[in-house]
């Protein structure tokens, strides 16, 4: 299973701290999260460059969650003790996307960046 | 089912604080003597957004001061790019009145800097602002540097360039400020891109 993931758009703080409500309410059986596919063609529908995220870098409460409806897409958000997604917790965070100051988690997935790749071949 | 799970215990306090963000304190970056001699006040651009990632004191040892702020050259190459992005916010505002704008500083291991402007049409918290930047990624024989005017969350590029230094730092400084300059040209490209939208 590949550890790496890719988000398309630049690494701003806000570009990497999920959006209130899409990416905190699930409906149905979503997964919640800051989304990041683990194909490069699907992270770059529009963009030219994806950053490149290593999930093995991810710091807990972090963790990376398979969409069960999707299996190439994986939402990065906090889990618990049981590994179940903190949905207070990412609430907590998606609250802070345009906040001056960086949060906690942002900041994890920031330290988990190990490329910006060129999404097709240049 | 889950991936990316280092440990399924709550992070411990230690952690938590590791990851916090430290805003720069201008006044504690020192004078510095360039190569010719000259004294200069190694200024450090304020910024709206800051996230640095704390540094590994063994495998990075030179990227943060030791109180976490960013450390020379870093802070001035920042500063260098700011000016140039200054540039590029006076021409644009004067094309198209009425929009506002917020710097950003990030640094990370991966790309020691990432400094950049947030162009926004009529409100701080609108959606996909126009982000024109410059980023430094390391790479294993030097530095990669990316100009780049994107949509924040559409990742839409309206302008890129991609250039390579090496590890010294005095031509990363102008293989860098190069880079800067051309994306403060662009103001056309921002404004098409904030209409586009």
């Amino acid at each position: 299973m590949s550890r790496r993931v890719y988000r398309g758009g630049p690494p701003t703080p806000m570009n990497l701290t999920p959006r209130s409500p899409q990416d905190v309410e699930a409906v149905a059986d979503e997964v919640p999260g800051l989304s990041t596919f683990d194909a490069i063609e699907r992270a770059s529908v529009r963009a030219k460059w994806v950053v490149e995220i290593d999930l093995d870098r991810l710091k807990a409460p972090l963790i990376g969650f398979r969409d069960p409806r999707d299996p190439g897409h994986v939402l990065i958000a906090p889990a618990d003790e049981e590994g179940n997604l903190d949905h207070a917790l990412l609430r907590e965070w998606a609250a802070t996307r345009d906040a001056a100051e960086t949060h906690e988690l942002t900041t994890n997935v920031l330290a988990a960046i190990v490329d910006k790749i060129p999404a097709r071949p240049r | 089912m889950s991936v990316g799970l280092a440990t399924r215990t709550k992070v411990p306090a230690a952690s938590i604080e590791n990851a916090t963000w430290a805003p720069p304190d201008p006044e504690r970056i020192p004078p510095v003597v360039d190569r010719l001699g000259i004294l200069r006040l190694a200024t450090f651009a304020p910024a709206d957004f800051v996230a640095i990632v704390p540094a590994d004191p063994v495998e990075e040892p030179s990227r943060l001061r030791p109180d976490g702020t960013l450390a020379q050259p870093w802070a001035r190459l920042h500063s260098l790019i700011q000016d140039e992005l200054q540039g590029l916010w006076d021409r644009t505002r004067q094309a198209r009145p009425g929009l506002l704008t917020r710097s950003g500083l990030v640094s990370t291991r991966g790309f020691p800097i990432f400094s950049y402007r947030a162009f926004y049409r009529r409100a701080l918290d609108e959606e996909d602002p126009i982000i024109a930047g410059v980023e430094v990624w390391l790479k294993p024989d030097g530095y990669k540097i990316l100009g780049e005017i994107c949509g924040e969350e559409s990742g839409e590029s309206h302008y890129d360039e991609e250039a390579d230094s090496s590890r010294d730092l005095d031509e990363l400084q102008r293989v860098a400020g190069a880079v800067a300059r051309r994306l403060a040209g662009q103001a056309k490209a921002v404004v098409a891109a904030l209409e586009e939208a």
